[in-house]
């Protein structure tokens, strides 16, 4: 008896051994990932942090001296003589501009999204993954490339002008290049897939039987896609725009190619600020606010979201 | 009520149905017509894939039939599609809105036909109450039983007040208790709403305690349709005998007709009176004789068939004798259990075997 007793605590010991070195170890498993998150993502976070608060050096880097001019520049700038204080305009307006494309392109990704991400869903299974990966081929080529082909064909001498000219439809070549509307163009263009992606994974999810309940409650087709299919696709919709709006917010590469400095956006002000303008702490300061304001976009979508769900209950 | 009510709430004439085409053509249904009358319990019973659905959706509007009609009271609805149907639906898998809670799943229909807020309140909660869900009226639908679910759906198929609702299988899911008490729960709502039920089921006892009327279906035909006893009693053809409660089968050649009787002599030589119903009364026919009224004798009694008892199965409420009768016919008889005393017959013993009057029927097929 005593013997078996003894043995048996000494399993459940054991057990529990085990289960905190396991435990342990799959700690230990995912230390590497964690350390390089960590240096990767808080570690640059901190310097630009210090860096903000830090005083420009004549030719870029900064002087360790603590202040908050650059703060300060993000909004306001001196006037001329010095004293007077104005709102630094082109801030602003780079600001406002970068979220408005954002958030157009997120509604032109959806527009254009939606459908092909349910026209994918509602094929049968075999098809459904050569369309999805034909929608994922862009993928394949660097964003450059991509941004290059357009530009190659809307600018001043590119395929649409030529080919528009040609035809007779217009005498002068359209500024196409270097306008928002450009810009819209190259994001929609590179963003889709992120869009069409999360949404064809909610909508492959679907029963459609549901459609049909609809249908038989006397609801029509524009019913039953905005009370039924959009809510459903719900979960979908908001990762998809996520996703989209954040790319667009940040994007660099696209707006400085098609948007050039006349429709600048913030990425590429803060990309000035640290090269031509050597003013880092500007630049960093600017970094930082543009992550706040993704920040708190994303919450406040996901709390309407959440809101307009417990609305239709 | 100065309202002349039609004679059917529904009808559907004549329905063709194929699916597919070439090698995997289906036809669906054949040339199926049924009239449904306003207020009634109507039950298309048949085995799994013998169209109980496809004739369903052609009544809701999903499936355009490929030739035959389908009637509103006198209305040609055939090409209608279902959001102007005032016909709803109790789906198979009940098709909840997930992201609905149960009051806005009633109020579904009501909201889409644009009626007052104040109507819609209203109507749910009696709704509700007709289902017995009040108190869930705000939970979430996945978070209540099965039974629940299809009580909600029913209430939101009825809330809209539809000329028919039209259940598919609604209580294939459920097992045999919640069922029974849904059966009830069923003709209590048929009854108090006054509203025609067309349910599709392939459990033969469901369709006879809940039906007025039934339609038995076979691979896409309409075999019969009649009152529950009709059926019964009067199956018109051996799938009917066989499909609704059990039937032993005898083969035999027409001696005489008297009215609407005929003497049948079967090959063993005995000599049956049989009922004729709708089948042709000369040459060789078929006839049918329930087991419940095969009645077992002393062997050697007057006027019964000599016949062996081969097995004697004990179920409970009865036990079932299997016999052979001296010219080689088998067949079953279900014999109620005494309240005391063992089986009253067994393996191997020998009785005389009798049918009650009126018990053979001749089928016409
Ligand atoms: N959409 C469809 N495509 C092809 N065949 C179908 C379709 N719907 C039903 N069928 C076929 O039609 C026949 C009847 O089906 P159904 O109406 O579902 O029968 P039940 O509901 O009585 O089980 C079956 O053979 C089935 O395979
Ligand atoms: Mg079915």
């Amino acid at each position: 008896m005593a013997t078996m007793e003894t043995s048996a605590s000494s399993a459940s010991n054991h057990e529990a051994l085990a289960n905190s070195r396991r435990t342990r170890n799959s700690w230990l498993l995912s230390l590497p990932a964690v350390l390089l998150l960590l240096i990767g993502a808080s570690g640059p976070l901190l310097v630009l942090l210090v860096c903000s608060f830090l005083e420009p050096g004549d030719y870029g880097g900064v002087i360790w001296k603590p202040g908050i001019e650059a703060w300060f520049k993000t909004i306001f700038s001196d006037g001329i003589g010095g004293d007077a204080i104005q709102l630094a305009d082109a801030h602003l307006l780079i600001f406002w501009r970068s979220v408005k494309v954002s958030l157009l392109t997120v509604l032109v990704t959806f527009a254009l999204g939606f459908p092909t991400a349910y026209f994918i869903a509602t094929r049968p299974r075999p098809q459904r993954t050569v369309w999805l990966f034909l929608i994922t081929i862009p993928f394949w080529s660097s964003l450059l490339i991509r941004t290059i082909a357009i530009l190659e064909m809307i600018r001043g001498e590119g395929v649409i002008n030529t080919l528009a000219i040609w035809i007779g439809f217009i005498d002068q070549p359209m500024q196409m290049l270097h306008t928002e509307g450009a810009v819209l163009l190259g994001m929609a263009y590179v963003y889709l897939p992120l869009m069409v992606l999360p949404l064809h994974a909610s909508i492959e999810r679907f029963d459609f039987r549901l459609l049909e309940a609809g249908y038989d409650l006397y609801a029509n087709r524009w019913q039953v896609f905005r009370r039924i299919v959009l809510p459903l696709a719900g979960p979908g919709i908001v990762a998809g725009s996520i996703l989209v709006f954040v790319s667009s917010l940040g994007a660099y590469v696209t707006p400085r190619v098609l948007g050039g400095d006349e429709s600048a956006m913030i990425a590429s002000l803060i990309g000035y600020q640290f090269s031509q303008a050597e003013n880092w702490p500007l630049g960093a300061a600017l970094a930082i606010l543009l992550l706040a304001a993704v920040a708190i976009v994303l919450v406040i979508f996901i709390r309407t979201l959440c809101a307009e769900r417990a609305d239709d209950r | 009520m100065a309202g002349k009510q039609p004679a059917t709430a529904i009808e559907a004439r004549g329905i063709s149905k194929v699916f597919g085409s070439g090698q995997n053509e289906t036809r669906a249904l054949d040339d199926v017509s049924m009239q449904i009358r306003p207020n009634e319990f109507f039950t298309l019973l048949g085995p799994s894939g013998c169209g109980k659905t496809t004739l369903l959706r052609m009544v809701a509007g999903f499936e355009v039939p490929n030739s035959g009609a389908v009637f509103l009271g006198d209305e040609d609805i055939t090409g209608t599609p279902p959001n102007r149907r005032p016909v709803n639906t109790v789906f198979q898998n009940h098709a909840l809105f997930p992201h609905l809670s149960v009051a806005r799943n009633v109020a579904f229909g009501l909201e889409m036909l644009g009626k007052p807020r104040k109507e819609i309140s209203d109507t749910v909660a009696r709704m509700l109450a007709l289902v017995r869900m009040e108190q869930f009226a705000n939970q979430a639908t996945n978070q209540i039983s099965k039974s629940q679910k299809l009580r909600v759906a029913l209430a939101r198929a009825l809330a809209p007040r539809p000329e028919a609702l039209l259940l598919d299988e609604p209580l294939i899911a459920l097992d045999h208790k919640l069922r029974k008490e849904m059966q009830l729960e069923l003709k209590r709502l048929q009854a108090e709403t006054g509203i025609a039920f067309v349910f599709a089921t392939q459990d033969q006892q469901e369709a006879l305690t809940m039906s007025d009327r039934i339609a038995v279906m076979n691979a896409g035909h309409m075999i019969q349709i009649g009152s529950p006893e009709d059926i019964y009693s009067r199956p018109s053809g051996r799938f009917v005998a066989s499909f609704i409660g059990e039937s032993n089968f005898f083969e035999g050649t027409v001696q005489s007709v008297k009215g609407d009787v005929a003497d049948i002599r079967m090959p063993s030589g005995h000599i049956v009176t049989a009922r004729l119903g709708a089948a042709k009364p000369e040459g060789s026919v078929t006839f049918a004789v329930r087991p419940e009224h095969v009645r077992l004798e002393q062997f050697g009694v007057a006027g019964t068939m000599p016949a062996k008892v081969t097995q004697a199965v004990y179920s409970g409420t009865d036990t079932h004798c299997h016999l052979e009768l001296d010219g080689g016919e088998r067949l079953v008889a279900r014999l109620q259990n005494a309240a005391s005393g063992g089986p009253a017959y067994d393996k191997g013993m020998r009785a005389g075997v009798r049918f009650d009057e009126g018990a053979a029927h001749v089928l016409a097929d």
